[in-house]
C-alpha cells in the first residue's frame, strides 16, 4: 500500500496532486517550450549573431587594437558618400515605383469577385520564384544596344543608330522595380483583404461616388498596408547587389557592391566590415524612425484605430 | 426615454415625406440559384415595411437591390415613379443601417455621422455641424462625438449607425437586421427608438429581419418571404390572425397545424377529417376549398383551452392527448402535448393550471371560430 501512496505524491493520481506537483508540471511545460525553441536559437546564434559580432569586432580593429580608423575612412571618403546617396535614391525610386504600379493591382486582386483572381495571383507570384540574376539578364536582353527595344526603334526609323538604355539609373530602377513588385503587391494585397468591403458600400449608399468612397474610406484604411509594404521593399532594396551590378554603370554602384569590392579586391576586411555595419545601422535607423512615424506594426492587427 | 426637442426642428430638417417604392417583378439569380423570383411589391410613402423570412428567403437580396448594390436580372424598381434599377446607390437618396453597422473605423463618431452630409454636398460647414449635433442629440450620443467606433458599446454603435443613416433625411431608409447583434433587453429598447425616429424623420423604412415579433411590433406592412417569393404581405394583425398559408402561420410563431381533408363545405362551416383522426368543424373564411381538398387547420397556442371532461358546447372542438412537458414562463405556461403521435402546443394562463403535469391525459380544446383553414399555396411555374 505504501507504493500506491508514493505514486500519489509523484502526481499520477486522479486526485489533486497538490501545489508541489503542479509547480513541477509547470516547470516541465517551461522546459518543453525551451526545448522547442532551442534549434532555432542555436541556428540564429551560430549563423547570425556570432558572425555579425565577429564582423563588428573586426570593424573596430586596426593592427590588433581598438580603432575608429575604418569608420573615419568610410565617412570621409567622397566615394562612399556617393555610394550611400545612390543606394538611398535607388531604393526610394524602387519603393515609389512598386507602390504606384502595385497598388492598383493589389486593389483589383483584393476587391474583385472574378474567378480570374487566383490565376492573376499566380502570375504575380511566378516571377518571384525566378532568380534575381535571370531576371536582371532578361532586362539586359531587352534594353541592350542590340536589344529588342533598340532594334524596334531602329526599324521604326525613330533613331539613326543603336540606342543603349542600359547602365544608367533608369535601367537599374526598372530592374529593381520588376524584382520587388511581387513583394509589394502581395503585402498590399494581404493588408487590403482585411478591409471590410461593406464599409465601401456604406460610403456609396450614403451619397459618396466611386472616387470619394475610395479616397475617404478604402485608401485611409489601406494606409497601414502601404506603410508596411513600402518599408519592406525599401529595406530589402538597400541591400541589392546583382541588379545594379548587371544593369548599372559605375554611377549606380550601391553599398553592397562597394562592400564586395573592398573585401574581395582590396582585401581590406576591416573596412568592408565597417561598411556592412553602416548598412545595418542605416536599415535599423530607417525601421525605427519609420515605425515611430507610421506605426507599421498596425498593418498586421486591424485596419483603422 | 428620449426627450422630444426634435418635434419642433429648424427649417429644412423637419419631417419630409418618404418615397413611394415599387418593385415590379424583380428577379435575381446567383448561378443556378434564384435568390429573388419575380417579386412585386408596392410600399406607400413614409410607411414602415418589414421583409420577414428565414435565411435564404431572398429578403436581404431584395434589400440589396433596393440599395443599388445589386442590379436585378429582370424587372424594375421605382422610387416615386422614377425607375432606379440602373441608378448608382449614391444617387438614390437612401440611408442604410447595416447588420454589422459598417461604421468607418478610422473616423470619429462625429465624422461618421457627418459623412452623408459631406458626401451629398450642398450644405456649408456650419449647417453640417448643426445637423450632426442635432442628430447626435437625437440618439443621445451628444458627448460621444470625439470617440472612435471601437470605443463604444454595441448599443451605442447601433445608435451611431442609425444617426448616420438618417442624418441626411433620406427618402428611403434601409435597415438590415439592425438589432441582430444585440441582447434581448437592448433590442426591445431600441425598437422603441427606431419607431420614434421613423415618426420624426418621415422616410420610408424598409426593415429586414427574421424576428417575427420585431416585424409585428414595428411595421405597418409585414412581407413574409420564402424561397425568393412573397408568401404574404399584410398588416401585422392580418398576418398573425389571418395567415394565408401554413408557412406564414408557422413562421409567425408556434402554430398548431393539423393536416386535414375537407369532408364537406356548406356556406359558413367546413367539416374536416383530421389525418390524426377525428372530425371537426371549422369556419369558412377567405377563398373556399373544394370537397376532398387537402388543407391545414391552424389553431394558435393561445386559443387552446385545456379541459379534463369533454365540453358540452358544440362550438368547442376537442382532441384527447397526453401532456409531454410543462414549461413555466411566469404569466403563462406552455404545454407540449401528444395527440396520437402529433405534437401540439398550448399556451395557457399559469393561474389555475397548477395541477398539470407530464403524463396526464387531457383534452386539447378550441372554439371552432378561433381556428383557421389554410389552403396549400400553388405557384404558377
Amino acid at each position: 500500500m505504501t507504493s500506491v501512496g508514493e505514486t500519489d505524491r509523484t502526481g499520477f493520481s486522479d486526485a489533486d496532486p497538490g501545489p508541489k506537483a503542479r509547480a513541477g508540471l509547470q516547470r516541465r511545460e517551461h522546459f518543453a517550450t525551451a526545448l522547442l525553441i532551442l534549434p532555432v536559437l542555436v541556428v540564429t546564434i551560430v549563423f547570425f549573431v556570432l558572425p555579425l559580432s565577429m564582423m563588428m569586432v573586426e570593424s573596430f580593429k586596426k593592427d590588433g587594437a581598438f580603432s575608429l580608423a575604418q569608420y573615419h575612412e568610410f565617412f570621409t571618403s567622397p566615394i562612399y558618400y556617393w555610394v550611400i546617396l545612390t543606394t538611398f535614391t535607388l531604393s526610394l525610386i524602387t519603393t515609389v515605383g512598386t507602390l504606384i504600379i502595385g497598388y492598383p493591382v493589389a486593389y483589383y486582386l483584393a476587391t474583385t469577385r472574378s474567378r480570374l483572381r487566383n490565376a492573376l495571383l499566380l502570375l504575380v507570384v511566378i516571377p518571384y520564384w525566378l532568380d534575381y540574376i535571370v531576371r536582371s539578364y532578361s532586362w539586359m536582353i531587352l534594353l541592350g544596344r542590340n536589344g529588342i527595344i533598340s532594334r524596334a526603334l531602329q526599324d521604326a526609323k525613330l533613331t539613326d543608330g543603336p540606342v543603349t538604355l542600359l547602365y544608367n539609373t533608369f535601367s537599374v530602377s526598372v530592374g529593381m522595380i520588376q524584382i520587388m513588385l511581387p513583394l509589394m503587391i502581395l503585402t498590399l494585397y494581404a493588408a487590403m483583404l482585411r478591409i471590410d468591403q461593406e464599409l465601401v458600400l456604406a460610403a456609396r449608399v450614403h451619397g459618396a461616388g466611386v472616387w470619394r468612397s475610395f479616397a475617404k474610406v478604402f485608401l485611409p484604411l489601406s494606409l497601414p498596408g502601404i506603410y508596411a509594404a513600402a518599408l519592406l521593399v525599401f529595406i530589402i532594396s538597400l541591400g541589392f547587389y546583382v541588379t545594379p551590378a548587371l544593369l548599372g554603370g559605375p554611377g549606380q554602384a550601391m553599398i553592397s557592391q562597394s562592400i564586395d569590392v573592398i573585401a574581395s579586391r582590396l582585401l581590406d576586411f576591416p573596412l568592408a566590415s565597417a561598411a556592412a555595419m553602416v548598412l545595418l545601422a542605416i536599415s535599423l535607423l530607417v525601421v525605427i524612425v519609420y515605425n515611430r512615424t507610421f506605426g507599421w506594426d498596425r498593418a498586421w492587427t486591424s485596419p483603422g484605430i | 426615454m428620449m426627450a422630444q426637442p426634435h418635434e419642433a426642428m429648424p427649417a429644412g430638417t423637419g419631417p419630409r415625406a418618404g418615397a413611394t417604392l415599387r418593385l415590379d417583378a424583380i428577379s435575381k439569380r446567383f448561378g443556378s440559384v434564384t435568390a429573388v423570383n419575380r417579386v412585386s411589391l408596392e410600399i406607400p410613402a413614409g410607411s414602415f415595411v418589414s421583409l420577414l423570412g428565414p435565411s435564404g428567403s431572398g429578403k436581404t437580396t431584395t434589400l440589396n437591390m433596393i440599395a443599388g448594390f445589386l442590379r436585378p436580372d429582370e424587372g424594375e424598381l421605382y422610387f416615386d415613379g422614377r425607375p432606379v434599377a440602373n441608378v448608382a446607390p449614391n444617387k438614390r437618396d437612401i440611408g442604410m443601417v447595416f447588420q454589422s453597422y459598417a461604421l468607418f473605423p478610422h473616423m470619429t463618431v462625429y465624422d461618421n455621422v457627418a459623412f452623408p452630409l459631406r458626401a451629398r454636398g450642398g450644405l456649408d460647414g456650419a449647417a453640417i455641424d448643426r445637423r450632426v449635433r442635432e442628430q447626435l442629440e437625437m440618439v443621445r450620443l451628444a458627448d460621444f462625438g470625439e470617440r472612435f467606433p471601437k470605443q463604444l458599446s454595441g448599443g451605442q454603435r447601433q445608435r451611431v449607425a442609425m444617426a448616420r443613416a438618417v442624418v441626411a433625411r433620406p427618402s428611403v431608409l434601409l435597415l438590415d437586421e439592425p438589432l441582430g447583434a444585440l441582447d434581448k433587453n437592448l433590442r426591445d429598447q431600441l425598437q422603441g427608438e427606431i419607431k420614434k425616429i421613423h415618426r420624426s424623420v418621415g422616410s420610408t423604412f424598409v426593415y429586414v429581419t427574421h424576428d417575427q415579433s420585431e416585424a409585428l411590433n414595428l411595421s405597418d406592412l409585414v412581407v413574409v418571404m420564402r424561397e425568393g417569393r412573397i408568401e404574404q404581405a399584410s398588416d401585422p394583425r392580418t398576418i398573425y390572425q389571418a395567415p394565408e398559408t401554413p408557412f406564414v402561420a408557422e413562421f409567425m410563431g408556434g402554430a398548431n397545424l393539423l393536416p386535414a381533408t375537407v369532408a364537406s363545405c356548406s356556406a359558413a362551416v367546413l367539416v374536416l377529417d383530421l389525418h390524426m383522426g377525428g372530425r371537426v368543424l371549422a369556419p369558412a373564411s377567405g377563398s373556399k376549398p373544394a370537397e376532398g381538398e387537402e388543407v391545414s387547420l391552424l389553431v394558435r397556442p393561445e386559443d387552446v383551452l385545456i379541459a379534463e371532461k369533454p365540453p358540452a358546447d358544440p362550438e368547442v372542438m376537442s382532441l384527447s392527448c397526453s401532456v409531454l412537458d410543462v414549461a413555466y414562463f411566469g404569466d403563462t405556461i406552455r404545454l407540449s402535448l401528444d395527440a396520437s403521435g402529433t405534437i401540439l402546443t398550448a399556451r395557457v394562463p399559469a393561474r389555475g393550471s397548477a395541477g398539470l403535469s407530464a403524463g396526464q391525459q387531457v383534452l386539447f380544446c378550441w372554439r371552432q371560430g378561433s381556428a383557421r383553414v389554410l389552403r396549400r399555396r400553388r405557384y404558377k411555374p
